[in-house]
């Protein structure tokens, strides 16, 4: 069980770097300037960031290991995942409207009932 | 457990590397063995450019045509199994692919797990660069000699001969123009004419006699002061605001409905409407009214109420065309984008940078790039303009593919007519959507089945219909069934990014990103955009600003066309290199400059030109100066202007005195809801039958609705209308003969006579026929008729109503002889003649009072001798006629005479 | 002859706006001044076959490599680069010889193509602007920019028309918003085209009947003679009108709309009924039912129109702005028009009636030979072909040519003016002489262009 709990934290791990190195490269995406002439790529050249990951499952386990027996079990490992995945929610293509299938299914991130306009600051 | 673990651990590993770009060498691997090589074998041959084949505008030889897809919509979201088509497809659930074969159970999990992982695929296109034909050099040099790019600076006033002639500085520049060219302006106009044109010119409507009495005594001690005295009136009226918030709807294209293929109802744009006639109203300093529409919801606010205001000002962004049957979700969203910003920069700076879409552009020094400086602006802007989702999601029918939501008013401001649902009808509802649901499934399933795929496919669009439409209903109220408020308008997205150029405007051929800004021949500084922030609110400070060198006179030359009959740039929504040049251009300037001074202040604008003297000279012709000057460039006099759709049909009320001036609530398509428009209806019509037969005598109706319902009558089966909600299907109808054997007399219970059938025939006949959206019984006024586009109500419609399709600054003037038969047939016509005589007949007076009352009402003036013989000859040719018949026709004729409708 | 302007003002129900062409020399018709209505049919400068025109509009752009320009080296180089970039793109249709003349046209159209010994295609047209608006205002009224008159009311203010009950112009169901492609401009109101059925989505007609399709075409309580009573009296108040003001064109269009609108009360619901067509004659439009049934019916209420005396007749159909799905969507619009414009090639040969009819068929521009996206092609307005047929045009030639994939005109240009011209001399009438004197100078439709073709005239 811990083994199996490891590698999967290992694996997360190396999507947590991947995922860094993607913030990173679209940081630097925004930022280029219009008279840069440079080809580029749609995307980050290689590189991503270096991080032990050894360190990274320390971390993990201690933020999500709760009853402190050094495992991940199944609500641990789910609450883990929701989290990455709330993390990543919301990045990635910017999509002007609820996409939807013929017929219909639950709209992209459009709000049930309308949509709360956010307040000026 | 362990399966469980493993597939956890896949789904994060590889849901994570979603946007990263550069494969890991097993995903390569996976991709080069498992995926690769099938997609080759099954899908290159009709999917690929090398084929020469792109079925259903599929192409899946690379990276970026596979995430854009094809007509139907992306083939692969990467994570994302039900989005992805091309899995949908080799799965067989809505699409069949490869077609009449399944591919083997593992090779469809390979692209499971090939999706799941991201859909790591390395056969990614170069970004291609733009490069500009326009250098810094040619920007640089237009911005330094072009008229329009330079800042209006305050000319000094020029100095004429005729100085007594003058009232006002505007007066000096024409005359001094006209002096140089040895013209001599038209003496004053009568003074009827001149109170004619002011009350239509300010508030679209005829003045009455009592004002023209009234008028004309003041004008003969003191003309200036006539005038300057109704200005200020008539500056004070509701009415102000209705007629120019007219105009200001036209260059905003505004409409009630999307457009195109699928015209689907925007039943919240009447909230738009009246704020920009109460926004003239209360003389909104223009900047600001500018900045509102542009970046409302971004701009600080003091109160929740300012704040509903701000962000239905959004909604100028929002109602333009939309093309909802459009298959791509991104040439959708890019499409917006372009209908915004051809918008935006036509309507406040003159300018149009969309000509910029697909290459630089030809004429003004904007380079395609700068377009796309823009287009990150409002690309990382989303916009509110359909109906939200329920708790069912976002339901449409078959052919609407794009769909949206709306803004939810912070304020609680819901319209008498907003449907109220118990508890019971909801439940209702849900479970007719659930159990609609079911039957689409189940048609969904027999689509592919020969013999039952005919009816499967109507139930399938019938179904998709019915439950769209009470999914919408269920939307837009609360859990208690209380109707909320929302209004059309935009927010910035929650992902803002800059975009990319994209060669010939494709979506597919990227060039490199644009760092979001403005068009520099236009600005001299970009602006400092937060990263997080769209750029809007900036766009907006500075259009509605004396920051760029064309808003006040855009402006300032819409009001002078109002006014005066044509602008100064003739060309109103273009002050670029192929518009026309000013034909005076140090006023443009004086004007433009003035405004900015006074604050924004488009009254002070209109009363400067107001009183001035230019405005009030004859429109008389003269034949010299006409061969001089054909179009009246230097306004030697007055253009003698047709009234516009509006004016005319709001004079016809006015003068039968069935006008109306109260605002109504919302609108006739606010009542209808959101709904599908076609053929000039916005009910059902076998439901408006119903709800005209309950009226009638049973015997009646039982005939006539089978008679309909077995497609008699001049009826067209309407093949999608649903029945409502809690009606049964399937009960049967007792024949009429049978319905008499069995209830023998039932109310007067005899069989309906001939005449009374035949009457009852032709009113439902009538009803069939007759386009609702003409609204010929409504007496408001005409800017709150239903504009549902390509819809229009005929009035209008005959008469040159502005295309809302598109930005229009000056309306056609047409002669046709469509208006001709109008005036002479048409009903509302009619009506309005009817009443105009019946006012007569109150009055007191003999038949000729009466007749001299009528021209004073229609024209402003008593009739000269040969309209006095004329309408007695017409009178007394209709012998044995009532005298109330008489007078209708009298009043007809003079509605319909060419008088009625010109303005000199 | 000389009226003075108060004699022709005290006589006449109509304004003065046809004085204007009495300043061209040689036109007989000046003579008859006679005559109130300034539609009178006026003789043309010279004699020629086209007595009227009907114009089929191909509204968004029909790619000609597609249809009507036959390109094999297209064929063979596809998948290359293109010499202005991009991909080549085969056409995804056949092209066969038709005739004795064996002029190639492609399967889309193979019922037009079963006329083609009385095609001229003019495979070498050329436009100022590859944008939708700008080049359909130049198609139609000669300019990209200006607002100016269109071809069909410069037909018109050059020959009147024959029926003085229905406007000598009519455009059937135009697309929203293009009433200056079918308007008048400066030229007097009464030339401008009317309008008849709606454009684009909504465009359809009642079954049969008369219905809805002319809208306020009847009065509901007057006869004939009390409404004629009606109307003089209307009428006599705008002619005081007109002579206080001495000069107003647009009161003067007022007079003439009325007269005209009177008489069409009688005249356009007989001519909308198509009822008394047969079986036969609907199914050959195609007016029967089915996808062709929309453009069917204009297609034959074109040839009734023509038939009653109309000059001047425009049908539109959209739309063909393939920039996607060029395969399928060209061949939907293709289906829907291909047997209508068949069908009224035929019943106007048939009827007689093609000798002196002038059939125009074409876009605002053609579409380029190199792909756009995966299955689409951008817009062209170097090259592109348009086709005429009847009215004295040479029937079973290909006039002009463009590069070998179809890029642009290399032979015998023919540009939107030189267009104009022909069609104008077609119908007798001398380009550069039909001029109207406005704004100082005398303005005609090719302003100072303009070539006819003679290669193409029969």
């Amino acid at each position: 069980m811990k083994r199996i709990a490891l590698s999967v934290a290992l694996l997360a791990l190396a999507s947590f770097t991947v995922t860094a190195s993607a913030d990173e490269a679209s940081k630097e995406r925004g930022k280029m300037r219009r008279d840069d002439a440079q080809r580029q790529k749609d995307g980050p050249r290689g590189g991503a960031a270096q991080r032990d990951p050894a360190v990274m499952v320390a971390q993990m386990m201690k933020q999500f290991d709760k009853d402190g027996d050094e495992k991940l079990d199944v609500s641990e490992l789910t609450a883990m995942m929701k989290s990455m995945r709330d993390r990543r929610g919301g990045k990635g293509r910017p999509d002007a409207g609820a996409r939807t299938r013929r017929g219909g299914k639950q709209g992209g991130d459009s709000a049930k009932g309308g949509q709360k306009p956010k307040r000026p600051e | 457990m362990n399966r469980f673990l493993t597939s956890l651990a896949i789904f994060l590993a590889v849901s994570a590397t979603v946007s990263a770009d550069p494969l890991t060498a097993e995903q390569s691997k996976f991709f080069e063995t498992k995926i690769r090589p099938v997609l080759i074998k099954e899908c290159y041959g009709c999917h690929s450019s090398k084929a020469g084949n792109a079925r259903g505008g599929l192409q899946l030889d690379n990276q970026r045509s596979t995430h854009v897809g094809g007509d139907s919509g992306a083939a692969i979201v990467p994570g994302d199994l039900e989005q992805s088509l091309l899995f949908n497809a080799i799965t067989h659930e809505d699409f069949v692919m490869p077609p009449k074969r399944k591919l083997s159970d593992s090779v469809i999990d390979d692209f499971r797990k090939w999706i799941l992982m991201g859909a790591p695929d390395p056969r990614v296109t170069e970004i291609a660069e733009i490069q500009s034909t326009i250098t810094d050099d040619d920007i640089a040099k237009s911005k330094s000699t072009f008229w329009a790019y330079q800042n209006p600076v305050l000319p000094t006033v020029p100095g004429v001969n005729s100085a007594d002639w003058t009232r006002t500085p505007i007066d000096h520049f024409l005359l001094s123009e006209l002096e140089k060219a040895e013209v001599s302006p038209n003496q004053d106009a009568q003074s009827y004419k001149v109170l004619r044109r002011l009350c239509f010119d300010l508030v679209g409507l005829p003045p009455s006699p009592e004002q023209i009495d009234y008028f004309q005594t003041k004008w003969s001690a003191d003309p200036d002061a006539a005038i300057a005295l109704v200005v200020d009136r008539l500056l004070d009226k509701p009415q102000f605001g209705e007629r120019w918030g007219r105009h200001w709807l036209d260059v905003a294209r505004y409409a009630e409905s999307t457009g195109r293929e699928v015209n689907l109802t925007y039943p919240h744009a009447w909230r738009y409407r009246d704020y920009v006639i109460d926004s003239f109203n209360e003389d909104k300093p223009f900047d600001r009214f500018v900045q509102e529409q542009i970046a409302g919801d971004l701009l600080p606010v003091n109160d929740d109420e300012q704040w509903t205001q701000n962000l239905i000002a959004t909604g100028f962004l929002a109602i333009g065309t939309k093309n909802v049957n459009e298959n791509n979700g991104r040439q959708f969203a890019a499409d917006n984008v372009d209908e915004q910003i051809d918008t935006t920069t036509r309507v406040f700076l003159g300018t149009s940078v969309a000509c910029a879409r697909c290459h630089d552009h030809k004429f003004d020094a904007i380079p395609q790039t700068d377009y796309y400086a823009l287009a990150g602006i409002f690309g990382s802007t989303r916009t509110y303009f359909g109906n939200p989702p329920s708790e069912f999601g976002s339901l449409s029918d078959a052919q609407t593919k794009r769909s949206s939501s709306l803004i939810l008013l912070p304020i609680d401001d819901p319209s008498p007519f907003d449907k109220k649902l118990s508890k019971a009808e909801m439940d209702d509802m849900r479970e007719q959507i659930s159990e609609m649901g079911r039957q689409i499934g189940e048609a969904r399933r027999n689509r592919n089945n020969p013999g039952k795929s005919g009816s499967a496919l109507t139930s399938l669009v019938r179904l998709s219909s019915q439950r769209a439409k009470l999914s919408s209903q269920l939307a837009v109220v609360d859990d208690d069934g209380n109707p909320r408020s929302y209004c059309m308008g935009v927010q910035d997205s929650d992902s803002v990014a800059d975009a990319r150029v994209l060669v010939r405007g494709e979506i597919d051929e990227l060039g490199q990103v644009i760092r979001r800004g403005f068009p520099q021949v236009l600005t001299n500084d970009q602006p400092s955009i937060p990263a997080r922030k769209s750029g809007r609110l900036e766009l907006a400070r500075w259009i509605g600003s004396d920051q760029n060198t064309l808003t006040a006179r855009v402006m300032v030359n819409r009001v002078w066309q109002h006014l005066m009959g044509q602008g100064i740039v003739t060309s109103t929504e273009n002050f670029g290199v192929t518009g026309q040049s000013p034909s005076h251009p140090e006023l443009l300037d004086y004007l433009a400059v003035r405004f900015v001074d006074s604050g924004w202040s488009v009254k002070t604008l209109i009363r400067e030109i107001a009183t001035s003297r230019a405005y009030r000279i004859s429109s008389d012709f003269d034949e010299s100066k006409f061969n001089f000057d054909p179009d009246n460039a230097l306004l030697w006099r007055a253009n003698p202007r047709r009234l516009d759709a509006e004016a005319l049909r709001d004079a016809m009320l006015a003068v039968s005195g069935e006008l109306v001036t109260d605002r109504p609530r919302g609108s006739a398509v606010a009542k209808a809801g959101y709904m599908r428009v076609r053929d000039g209806r916005l009910s059902d019509p076998r439901e408006q039958i119903r709800q005209v037969t309950e009226k009638m005598r049973p015997e009646i109706r039982d005939v006539l609705r089978q008679r309909i319902g077995q497609g008699r009558g001049g009826m067209r089966p309407d093949t999608e209308s649903g029945r409502r909600p809690g009606s049964s299907t399937g009960r049967q109808r007792p024949s009429f003969r049978e319905r008499m054997g069995r209830s023998g007399r039932s109310g007067f219970g005899n069989r309906p006579s001939l005449a009374e059938a035949t009457a009852a025939r032709n009113s439902i006949t009538k009803l069939i026929n007759q386009r609702e959206l003409d609204a010929e019984d409504a007496t408001y006024r005409s800017v709150y008729l239903p504009i549902v586009r390509d819809e229009v109500p005929r009035s209008l419609d005959v008469f040159d109503f502005a295309e809302s399709t598109m930005v229009v600054g000056t309306r056609e003037s047409s002669n046709t002889p469509n208006q001709a038969l109008y005036m002479m047939n048409n009903a509302f016509v009619i009506q309005q003649s009817d009443a105009f005589a019946n006012r007569l007949a109150r009055t007191n007076g003999s038949l000729n009072d009466k007749i001299e009352q009528a021209f004073v009402l229609t024209y402003g003036r008593p009739p000269t001798r040969g309209e006095r013989s004329a309408t007695a000859r017409f009178v007394g040719s209709m012998g044995r006629s009532s005298e109330s018949k008489k007078l209708a026709l009298l009043c007809q004729s003079l509605f319909a005479s060419a008088e009625f409708r010109y303005l000199d | 002859m000389n009226y003075s302007r108060r004699q022709i003002l005290q006589n006449v129900s109509a304004g003065f706006g046809y004085m204007a062409f009495s300043g061209i020399s040689g036109l007989a018709g000046a003579q008859e001044s006679a005559s109130t209505n300034p539609l009178t049919p006026k003789a043309a400068h010279f004699p020629a076959k086209a007595k009227r025109v009907i114009f089929c509009c191909m509204q968004g752009g029909p790619s000609h490599v597609d249809t009507f320009d036959y390109k094999p080296q297209l064929t063979k180089d596809h998948g290359k680069s293109g010499k202005y970039g991009g991909k080549l793109l085969k056409s995804p249709f056949r092209f066969d010889p038709h005739g004795e003349s064996g002029l190639q046209i492609s399967d889309i159209f193979s019922n037009v193509a079963k006329h083609a010994d009385d095609l001229c295609l003019i495979r070498s047209m050329q436009c100022d602007q590859p944008v939708h608006p700008g080049a359909m205002t130049q198609m139609h009224t000669g300019t990209t920019q200006f607002v100016r008159p269109s071809l069909g009311a410069w037909t018109l203010y050059g020959l009147g028309t024959e029926n003085d009950s229905l406007p000598g112009f009519v455009s059937l169901s135009p697309p929203s918003g293009s009433a200056r492609n079918y308007g008048n401009a400066f030229l007097p109101a009464i030339y401008g085209g009317t309008k008849v059925g709606r454009g684009g989505r909504a465009a359809r007609f009642a079954q049969g009947g008369s219905g809805e399709s002319v809208p306020d075409i009847k009065n509901p309580r007057l006869s004939d003679q009390q409404q004629r009573s009606q109307l003089n009296f209307i009428q006599q108040l705008n002619r005081e009108k007109l002579r206080r003001d001495q000069t107003n064109p647009g009161v003067e269009g007022v007079i003439e709309s009325y007269e005209l609108a009177f008489r069409m009360q009688d005249a356009m619901p007989e001519l909308m009924d198509t009822s008394n067509e047969s079986a036969a004659t609907l199914a050959m439009y195609g007016a029967d039912g089915g996808p062709t049934e929309n453009f069917g019916k204009q297609c034959l209420l074109a040839r009734r129109f023509i038939e009653a005396g109309v000059r001047f007749v425009e049908v539109t159909h959209g739309n063909w702005d393939q920039h996607v799905r060029l395969t399928d969507d060209h061949r939907a619009r293709a289906e829907a028009c291909d047997l209508p414009i068949a069908g009224l090639l035929q019943d106007l040969k048939q009827r007689d009636l093609l000798k002196d009819t002038l059939v125009i068929w074409g876009g605002e521009f053609g579409r380029t030979p190199a792909a756009q996206g995966a299955d689409g092609r951008n817009h062209n307005n170097k090259g592109y072909t348009t086709w005429m047929a009847g009215g004295g045009v040479k029937g079973g030639l290909s006039y002009g040519a463009t590069d070998e994939h179809g890029y642009e005109a290399v032979e015998n240009p023919c540009h939107i003016h030189d267009w104009h011209a022909t069609i104008l001399h077609l119908m007798g009438l001398d380009h550069e002489q039909l001029t109207y004197r406005y704004a100082g100078r005398d303005f005609r439709l090719t302003d100072v262009h303009g070539d006819v073709m003679t290669d193409i005239i029969a």
